[in-house]
């Protein structure tokens, strides 16, 4: 027993100098933050301790209202256009032969472009001179013409795009790898039983892809829920509040406004909603999860 | 079996703890957090091809060059502001006052720590926090009173230079009765136009609010637009909205009544100055990309004569012209903006403002390198060229650029305050939000004004309170 107990201590003694470091770096400065968020606390002078304001006054902001639902919007577009796309590009990819290695990189493409240049691009498609409209325009159908980004209904949607175009080439390289890693007796079996295009994708491909999925679906969801460069850089939230989200207000009280107390309320709720919405994601994508 | 189990407990919550902090940590993160999309301020890079003739009257002079320090040490100022730009006017500035330091300090080496745009500002908080910051710092004037209370920068009021400022660089330099920082230049915004197109267009520059829409109508009938727009910039739109509040304030004292509570914020000044802004938006006076466009894009429009008129700062004249110095150039004027209430009110402030850490381990030496920086022969150097306006009294420049003539004479003849002294950033942030709605085709609701008034009450506590 006495070996048992000195083993632990040599190991933690072992661990220690890294534990501490990652104690004070960032241990502390995550618990100190829930005190932070109860005070008025300008990143100078003592904070003012001020209760739960800052979380009463977060969920009676407009913008704070609608920055949710816009995180939640890109949280989904991720969820389901993102991923189906990946999805089908996977499958399509898997049956290409050759030419799978060229077009693999080049759906992997955006993944690895600078993103101010990827921004930069896209402004020139969306702006009101640009690429978009003046095609429409050449196609007969220059009435349905805008500002794609400076206005409400068509905002969302035009983020959105570059998002799913950014992105979609990590899941088409996880789903690969997933879908080379089913075995092919499988497939031959189930052809000998004369199963179809449809029964083979649903008992066979998408179970044992399930362990891609959760990963690409985790991934996915925690930085979409994070969502900041694309309307910090694009937008900066707007017009009005259409594209802000919870980081960007974040971020602004922070940096902009010098609200550091307000701030870390707001880090605090957005921590929780991607425990939360990231925990019951796991959860249900696990239990999908089969084992050959 | 209690250590057993005690080892074990040990073993899982150690892997555990790293797990969970891990995913803590990576949720906080934000790869792009410090942001590299924010436009750097005009100030750093504008410059025009006009050369006047200058001449510096009073020198703010505090090297005292008979007590020479032959003691060779290095000294750090940091900036936004000091870097090098292509028609070399900084760099130009730079050895003006080095070599003015140079007399009381022959072995002294200045060291810039030079950062571009917001990030410096971010930057700075966390040096003056961590108490690691430059010998020599400059920054704007809505940082000073939150780096004067928490005792970060040293007192300044026994250097020479504060006998010559007043009015608005006197109060923005100052906080609690005491001077805690050097004056660089005057700011203020207003409606910058192409004298050209308003000769060829019989137009004149308009005096009342009412002539101003007659001037915007008969643009918008020629095909020109009327004021280029850029506001796909946050910062273009929050200035813009600024330029047509003090005209609807009513009195140079409605940011102290709305600090004090006798005024709101969504009361009818402000509904009127977004109604004269619906009224623009409404016209078509912003032209069709105004929200498409950000500053580059609007100062082109303005550049191309596609818009007549530019609501914007001092910085206008000189940029412009060191953009089209290749096609000539282009004639500009300034205007402040007209009121329908009698005469308009400018909003003046102070564009850089130059302290001393007051943690530096070379304090006198520190306060020699601001005079230095404030030496008249070097600010005419700065100045002249760039279309920058000295804050300190008695440094008269000649100014070749009609724009920047015109901007001189707006400033010493119209009644001015200073905007943004008691409000918090956040309040700028929602009206320019507000604007851009308003330009996104919604229409203006005085109730929208309630989110500001909100935002006002809020973050109150974090600017400083007006001195009673």
């Amino acid at each position: 027993m006495k070996s048992g107990f000195r083993n632990a201590w040599v190991e933690l003694s072992f661990a220690a100098p890294a534990l501490i470091f990652f104690l004070i770096i960032v241990v502390w400065p995550f618990v100190s933050s829930f005190y932070y968020a109860l005070t008025q606390w300008d990143g100078f002078s003592k904070p003012v301790f001020i209760g739960f304001d800052n979380f009463v006054n977060l969920f009676k902001e407009p913008g704070f209202r609608i920055a949710l639902r816009n995180t939640l919007l890109f949280a989904l577009a991720g969820l389901f256009l993102s991923n189906a796309l990946s999805l089908a590009l996977a499958l399509a990819l898997n049956r290409a032969g050759r030419s799978q290695t060229v077009l693999r990189t080049i759906f992997y493409l955006p993944g690895v472009v600078s993103f101010v240049t990827m921004s930069i691009v896209w402004t020139m498609i969306y702006h009101n001179d640009g690429a978009l409209n003046q095609l429409l325009r050449s196609i007969g159908l220059g009435s349905a013409g805008r500002e794609w980004l400076g206005t409400y209904d068509s905002v969302m949607p035009a983020l959105i795009v570059i998002m799913v175009w950014g992105g979609v080439g990590f899941g088409v390289i996880v789903f690969l790898a997933g879908l080379s890693s089913i075995p092919a007796e499988l497939y031959e079996a189930a052809n000998l039983d004369g199963a179809g295009p449809v029964s083979v994708f649903r008992y066979i491909t998408f179970p044992l892809l399930m362990p891609s999925i959760t990963v690409v679906t985790f991934l996915g969801l925690t930085t979409t829920l994070r969502m900041f460069d694309l309307p910090f850089i694009m937008t900066n939230g707007g017009p009005g509040d259409a594209s802000n989200t919870i980081s960007l207000i974040i971020y602004k009280h922070a940096f902009s406004y010098s609200n550091y107390g307000y701030a870390t309320a707001g880090g605090i709720i957005l921590f929780l909603f991607v425990g939360v919405v990231s925990l019951l994601q796991l959860r249900l994508t696990r239990s999908k999860e089969v084992q050959i | 079996m209690n250590n057993v189990r005690t080892r074990k407990k040990v073993q899982t919550l150690i892997p555990a703890s790293i797990l969970a902090l891990g995913l803590l940590s990576a949720c906080g993160s934000n790869s792009d957090a410090g942001g590299n999309g924010s436009v750097a301020s005009p100030n750093t890079a504008s410059a025009s091809p006009a050369s006047g003739e200058a001449t510096a009257s009073s020198a703010p002079t505090g090297s005292d060059a008979s007590a020479q320090d032959t003691e060779a040490f290095t000294i750090s100022v940091a900036s936004w502001n000091l870097g090098d730009e292509p028609l070399g006017i900084v760099k130009a500035y730079r050895e003006a006052f080095e070599k003015a330091y140079k007399v009381k300090y022959p072995n002294a080496t200045i060291e810039y720590k030079n950062t571009p745009g917001e990030a410096y500002f971010d930057l700075l908080k966390a040096q003056m926090a961590s108490a690691s910051a430059a010998d020599v710092v400059q920054f704007q004037s809505a940082q000073l009173p939150l780096f004067a209370k928490a005792g970060y920068i040293a007192d300044l009021s026994d250097m020479p230079f504060v006998a010559n400022i007043d009015g608005a660089p006197k109060t923005q330099s100052s906080y609690g009765g005491k001077v805690y920082a050097a004056p660089f230049d005057l700011n203020s915004n207003g409606v910058w136009y192409n004298r050209k197109l308003f000769e060829d267009n019989g137009i004149q520059v308009p005096k009342t609010w009412d002539e101003l829409v007659q001037t915007a109508e008969t643009l918008k009938s020629k095909g020109i637009t009327p004021f280029a727009g850029g506001f796909k910039d946050a910062w273009v739109a929050s200035m813009t909205v600024s330029v047509f509040l003090p005209n609807e304030y009513g009195s140079d004292t409605f940011e102290k009544d709305v600090y004090n509570g006798t005024k709101k914020l969504n009361g009818p000044e402000i509904q009127a100055a977004f109604g004269k802004l619906q009224q623009f938006v409404d016209k078509g006076y912003f032209g069709s990309n105004a929200l498409s466009n950000g500053w580059d894009l609007q100062r082109k429009d303005f550049e191309d004569g596609k818009a007549a008129m530019i609501i914007h700062g001092p910085y206008i004249g000189g940029l412009v012209n060191s953009e089209m110095k290749d096609s000539g150039g282009m004639e500009t004027g300034f205007f402040a903006l007209p009121s329908d209430k009698g005469e308009p009110l400018l909003s003046v402030s102070v564009g850089v403002l130059t302290g001393v850490n007051a943690h530096t381990k070379n304090l006198q030496r520190a306060k020699d390198l601001v005079t230095a920086m404030h030496d008249p022969d070097a600010i005419v150097i700065r100045d002249k060229d760039a279309g920058v306006f000295p804050a300190i009294k008695g440094i008269d420049i000649d100014y070749k650029e009609v724009g920047n003539k015109d901007f001189l004479s707006v400033l010493g003849s119209t009644k001015s305050m200073i905007q943004g002294q008691f409000m918090p950033a956040s309040v700028g942030d929602v009206y320019a939000k507000l604007f851009t709605k308003m330009l996104a085709g919604k229409a203006f609701s005085p109730s929208w004004l309630d989110e500001a008034d909100s935002a006002f009450v809020r973050d109150k506590g974090l600017v400083a309170a007006p001195e009673q």
